[in-house]
């Protein structure tokens, strides 16, 4: 049986010399990929414990989304009551309570962002996630939170009084709303970042499992031919279609085209 | 950290979705953020991606330069896996490759693939001279 050893194969795995023996490639083989699959094993389950942790901080940055909307809403009932100086007199009992309630949500937010703890990880109170994609922690995602209480946030203390303080709530909590909305957004693009990366990580651990099975009954001979075979099934790989979607094809004609010049 | 690139007279360069062309004298271009890169020998048209492990490299190439990459991820698993089926000693490299991906690294993803397609030319070139 001849031996698939290519010099790419011999840059890849520096021990395999071109001189191996086929017990000696096979182990040397043999070693590396179950030494991916055990990097790649470790890593599925730090990428599975990160997703659970950041699906939870997303549904908590809803949740303080959903009280600063309620706390918005109070300004706005209260300065639907606030039309004119009569209005504002007259309803002055029920624009007080509103501030009131204005005052319990602002306890509600502080309260929310203390309880969102998960796993001993809080974004909602400045705690970072770090995500390490190999063993020593060189690459790593790290989703960085913030502190969104109301001080932290700077919403003020309510002043239903006046339209212009009133006011004041309604532009802080919107700024708020902006600030917390732009964490959940972060908290998406990581999560779908992981799951992407989850995506690999269960095909490299699936490879790497067939690779043991398969890898010792292959030989250079029967792999050429049937990578001819593969090559000359071609177009039947994906059904005679383009590969590349409209989108990225139109990038690679024009790439490919010379376009006429004009100057700006 | 701004990445410098040296483009020659006449080289194009993709940025982003915009393709740059190099006017008649040399050119040092500084780029910072975020946006897919490529050089002009660094671009497979669909024409040439005449083997599986070079259709493997268009695939990235196109996962590279896609707003939503996970479009081209069913493609390039079944692609993936009749390779490895084929030939088990891709195994190797397509692990390399998917690597680079999990970090989301598809410019170092891309540079795996060469390795990949290096090794199943190699295979078919010895191959045909041990059949002569």
């Amino acid at each position: 049986m001849s031996l698939a050893i290519t010099s790419p194969l011999q840059k890849c795995l520096p021990t395999l010399g071109s001189s191996s023996s086929q017990q000696d490639w096979e182990r040397i083989l043999s070693d590396f990929v179950l030494q991916k699959k055990s990097e790649t094993s470790e890593l599925i389950a730090r990428i599975d414990h990160n997703i659970v942790i950041l699906e939870h901080q997303k549904e908590r940055a809803s949740q303080l989304i959903a009280i600063l909307e309620e706390a918005g809403g109070l300004t706005v009932r209260a300065r639907n009551l606030m039309s004119t100086p009569a209005d504002t007199e007259k309803y002055a009992p029920k624009i007080k309570e509103f501030e009131d309630w204005f005052k319990l949500t602002q306890k509600k937010l502080d309260k929310a962002v203390e309880d969102s703890a998960y796993q001993n990880i809080n974004l909602m109170n400045g705690d970072k996630l770090e995500t390490a994609f190999d063993a020593k922690g060189q690459h790593k995602l790290v989703t960085e939170g913030m502190l969104l209480t109301n001080d932290s946030l700077g919403i003020r203390a309510p002043d239903f009084s006046s339209t212009i303080t009133l006011q004041n709530s309604r532009i802080d909590v919107m700024n708020a709303i902006d600030i917390v909305v732009t964490i959940r957004n972060t908290i998406s693009a990581h999560l779908s970042t992981l799951v992407i990366s989850r995506d690999f990580a269960i095909t490299s651990a699936e490879m790497a499992d067939k690779s043991i099975s398969i890898l010792s009954q292959s030989s250079l001979q029967s792999e050429m031919l049937a990578l001819r075979e593969l090559a000359d099934e071609g177009t039947k790989i994906h059904d005679g279609e383009s590969l590349a979607d409209p989108a990225q094809q139109e990038i690679l004609n024009s790439f490919a085209e010379s376009n006429p010049m004009e100057t700006m | 950290m701004a990445l410098i690139i040296d483009l020659k007279p006449g080289e194009k360069i993709l940025i982003g979705s915009a393709v740059m062309t190099n006017d008649n004298q040399r050119t040092r271009l500084h780029i910072s953020g975020d946006t897919p890169i490529l050089r002009e020998k660094d671009i497979m048209q669909e024409s040439e991606a005449t083997s599986p492990c070079r259709k493997i490299y268009f695939l990235l190439q196109c996962m590279y330069l896609a707003r939503n990459p996970r479009d081209y991820h069913a493609k390039y698993f079944t692609l993936m896996k009749m390779i490895q089926d084929a030939a088990p000693s891709t195994s190797i490299f397509c692990m390399k490759i998917n690597a680079q991906l999990i970090q989301g690294f598809y410019y170092k993803a891309l540079r795996e693939a060469r390795e990949l397609i290096a090794h199943e030319d190699e295979l078919i070139e010895s191959a045909s001279s041990l059949k002569h």
